[in-house]
């Protein structure tokens, strides 16, 4: 069986300077697989490089989405292919609604796979029980994406785009950070209703407490750029007790010049 | 002064006319040879000119202008204009064919009493009160000296607009007056001309737009006098939606009396070359006026918004939103003037400015001034001038949206604050429409 996704030794820049040095994973369809590691190790810029975004450069290695060269496709394309990113800092659009912004992102997504645009009426029953799901006001839905709205109402609103677009591979970035416990449960909750033997995800987290609720299949540490270590999800508990430094410290021992100060 | 070796191609258009309008009672005379002699003597501006720093009017002044046949304007249907007009919007309307009232292509219908619109030329026929109204205000508030385009107006202009609201009438349902150059086998020159009066304690709402139609060229020099009066409140638009074969000049010139209060916004969509100057005048206590506009460019165009707002008398509030869209290798131009006089304190004005440049090619050149001579004022202006949202096209293409259409949604979104509070809808739906077809 192809797998969802296959990383293969990526190296990656931004601005010059290599962020990811030989980043490899794996992930197929029905797992879901976290990602922790210290500020700085690269989290972000592989799912932003997943993502497609041009700010990041790929200096070598290969990135396979269902058994297709990743990274030869545009931004929109890959999202069309299934792919999602969560933001970790959600952006507001002024003057773009959400609802217009859903309904045309949902008709990119339905034209690519040959299926005709959803009308009006049964999108926005769509659209109000999704909403609903994730306890974002249908209210707010007519306003411009994100304007006004809390760090968890946008958290939220990217989960709501989740369900809404129903991705095959989604990578959350850090969706947890600034959360509540109530809004992580919310949040969690949504991911959960998603989880499928078809669907893979990406869990990018700081902190081990998203995990209690998103109950990972992997654990992988990124460290300087690298997958460090993987594990199964005590590796989380374990990383948490010992914390960042433990990983540092086993780096140092397999390799001494390895790690940067 | 006007160089004697080159005729000046609009007087000549004039001198070469088939029918010279008739010049109207004595009055209006004496204000027309005033308008001749000062655009005579002044000639269209050159860029040394303070005023026209960036705009260059020479590829007016090039061309070889005609008046246009009176006929022009009985060979156009209802039909042939209908797609110039707002769609579902069954109001009031006058249509001006190359300054000439067309009744035929005209509803007036059953005005409420109170409201006057008609034709200048008809007002000034009726000798009536209208016509006493138009005598105390026509020609009398734009500037014929220093200004040469309103010269060149008053001296040739044939018809023009006339709506008057009497006192403490309102009417929230707008009329509608709509500007048509239309050129046959030749360039044609045209002036639109406008007055507006509201008596105290009055509401209307005013629509004017401006089109055209035929090759090759077309020139639309239009002058809108408005006055505001005492507790009156005025909701105009200005819709330009020209196309490249077009060069147009819009002046507006208001007055807003005491307590009395402005709300104008003015979409420069097309043409060539445009430039529209507007020159309000807060002319009394508390009196208001919320200017906005938006002006789009592509390709070659030129557009260039002037706006001049003088606080005259205490209490006074402005608030100034103007947007650019920039696109090709168009060039737009913005000043924003705002002149607070030594009487006038507690003055509140604000001035907003946003430019987006959609290509390496486009350019934007500002020109903000401030003259204060009032010391207990409130003046806040800013200006921002960039190109997209990186992120927020990264966003929506992650998302799944085409990168154009991202762009367009995004470009859009910039121009849609300046449409969302026009009224009436159907006005507001056209031009979300109009903005949109731009973007595409």
């Amino acid at each position: 069986m192809t797998p969802l996704l296959e990383i293969k030794d990526l190296h990656v820049s931004v601005e010059g300077s290599e962020i990811l040095h030989g980043l490899s994973l794996t992930v197929n369809a029905g797992e879901v697989h976290a990602i922790m590691g210290p500020n700085g190790s690269g989290k972000s810029t592989l799912t932003k490089v997943l993502a497609g975004h041009e700010a990041y450069q790929v200096t070598s290695g290969s990135v396979l989405f269902k058994g297709k060269n990743l990274l030869d496709l545009e931004p929109e394309v890959r999202a069309r292919e299934g792919l999602f990113l969560a933001f970790q800092y959600p952006l507001e659009i002024p003057g773009v609604s959400n609802t217009y912004f859903l309904r045309a992102a949902l008709n990119a997504h339905r034209k690519h796979r040959g299926l005709p645009d959803l009308e009006a009426g049964p999108f926005l029953e769509l659209v109000k029980a999704k909403a609903k799901f994730v306890d974002v006001d249908p209210a707010l839905l007519n306003r411009p994406i994100n304007e006004g709205f809390s760090g968890g109402e946008k958290k939220r609103n990217e989960i709501l785009q989740m369900l809404m677009l129903e991705p095959t591979l989604a990578l959350l970035d850090e969706t947890d950070s600034g959360l509540d416990i109530d809004a992580l449960k919310i949040v969690a909750n949504g991911v959960n209703s998603l989880r499928a033997k078809e669907r893979g995800f990406v869990v990018v987290t700081h902190y081990q407490r998203l995990l209690d609720y998103i109950v990972p299949d992997f654990v992988h540490v990124l460290f300087q750029g690298k997958i460090a270590k993987s594990g199964g999800k005590q590796l989380a508990l374990e990383l948490e007790k010992k914390g960042y430094a433990w990983i540092e410290e086993e780096q140092a021992a397999k390799d001494p010049g390895s790690v940067r100060v | 002064m006007n160089d004697t070796q080159t005729p000046d191609t609009l007087l000549q258009a004039y001198e070469t006319a088939q029918a010279p309008a008739p010049a109207g009672p004595a009055w209006l005379h004496a204000l027309r040879t005033q308008g001749f002699d000062a655009y005579r003597e002044s000639g269209l501006p050159t860029i040394r000119n303070e005023e026209w720093r960036y705009t260059s009017v020479s590829p007016i002044a090039k061309i070889s202008w005609r008046v246009a046949p009176q006929e022009f304007g009985s060979r156009l249907r209802p039909l042939d204009i209908a797609r110039f007009l707002p769609a579902g919007l069954d109001v009031p309307r006058l249509v001006f064919i190359n300054g000439r009232l067309v009744t035929r292509l005209s509803t007036q219908g059953r005005l409420a009493a109170g409201l006057h619109f008609l034709g200048l030329r008809e007002a000034l026929e009726s000798k009536g009160p209208s016509a006493r109204v138009v005598q105390a205000h026509l020609a009398r508030h734009a500037e014929i000296e220093g200004d040469a385009f309103t010269a060149l107006n008053t001296a040739f202009f044939e018809n023009g607009a006339f709506i008057h609201v009497q006192r403490g009438l309102g009417f929230d349902q707008p009329v509608q007056v709509l500007h048509l150059t239309v050129a046959g086998d030749q360039p044609v020159v045209a002036q639109p001309r406008a007055l507006i009066i509201l008596d105290e304690s009055s509401r209307a709402n005013v629509i004017e737009i401006f089109a055209g139609l035929g090759a090759p060229a077309r020139f639309a020099n239009s002058v809108s006098e408005m006055i505001v009066g005492e507790n009156a409140h005025l909701e105009h638009s200005l819709v330009q939606f020209e196309d490249d074969l077009a060069y147009h000049v819009g002046t507006q010139r208001v007055r807003v009396d005491r307590n009395g209060s402005l709300t104008s916004r003015c979409f420069a969509l097309g043409a060539a070359l445009a430039r529209n100057n507007l020159h309000c005048v807060l002319n009394g206590e508390g009196a208001q006026a919320t200017l906005g506009g938006l002006f789009m460019g592509r390709g070659s165009q030129h557009v260039d918004e002037h706006v001049h707002v003088e606080h005259s008398k205490p209490h006074g509030t402005s608030r100034q939103l103007y947007r650019g869209v920039l696109d090709g290798a168009s060039h737009g131009v913005f000043s924003g003037k705002v002149v607070v006089r030594p009487d006038a304190q507690k003055t509140d004005a604000q001035q907003t400015k946003n430019n987006l440049l959609l290509s390496d090619d486009a350019r934007i050149d500002t020109k903000p001034q401030l003259e204060i001579y009032a010391d207990d004022v409130k003046c806040a202006h800013g200006a921002t001038s960039g190109r997209l949202n990186e992120e927020a096209l990264f966003f929506l293409r992650s998302r799944g949206l085409g990168e154009r259409e991202a762009r367009a949604l995004l470009t859009y979104a910039f121009a849609a604050e300046l449409i969302e509070t026009v009224k009436p809808q159907a006005l507001r739906e056209a031009l979300s429409g109009l903005v949109q077809a731009r973007l595409t």
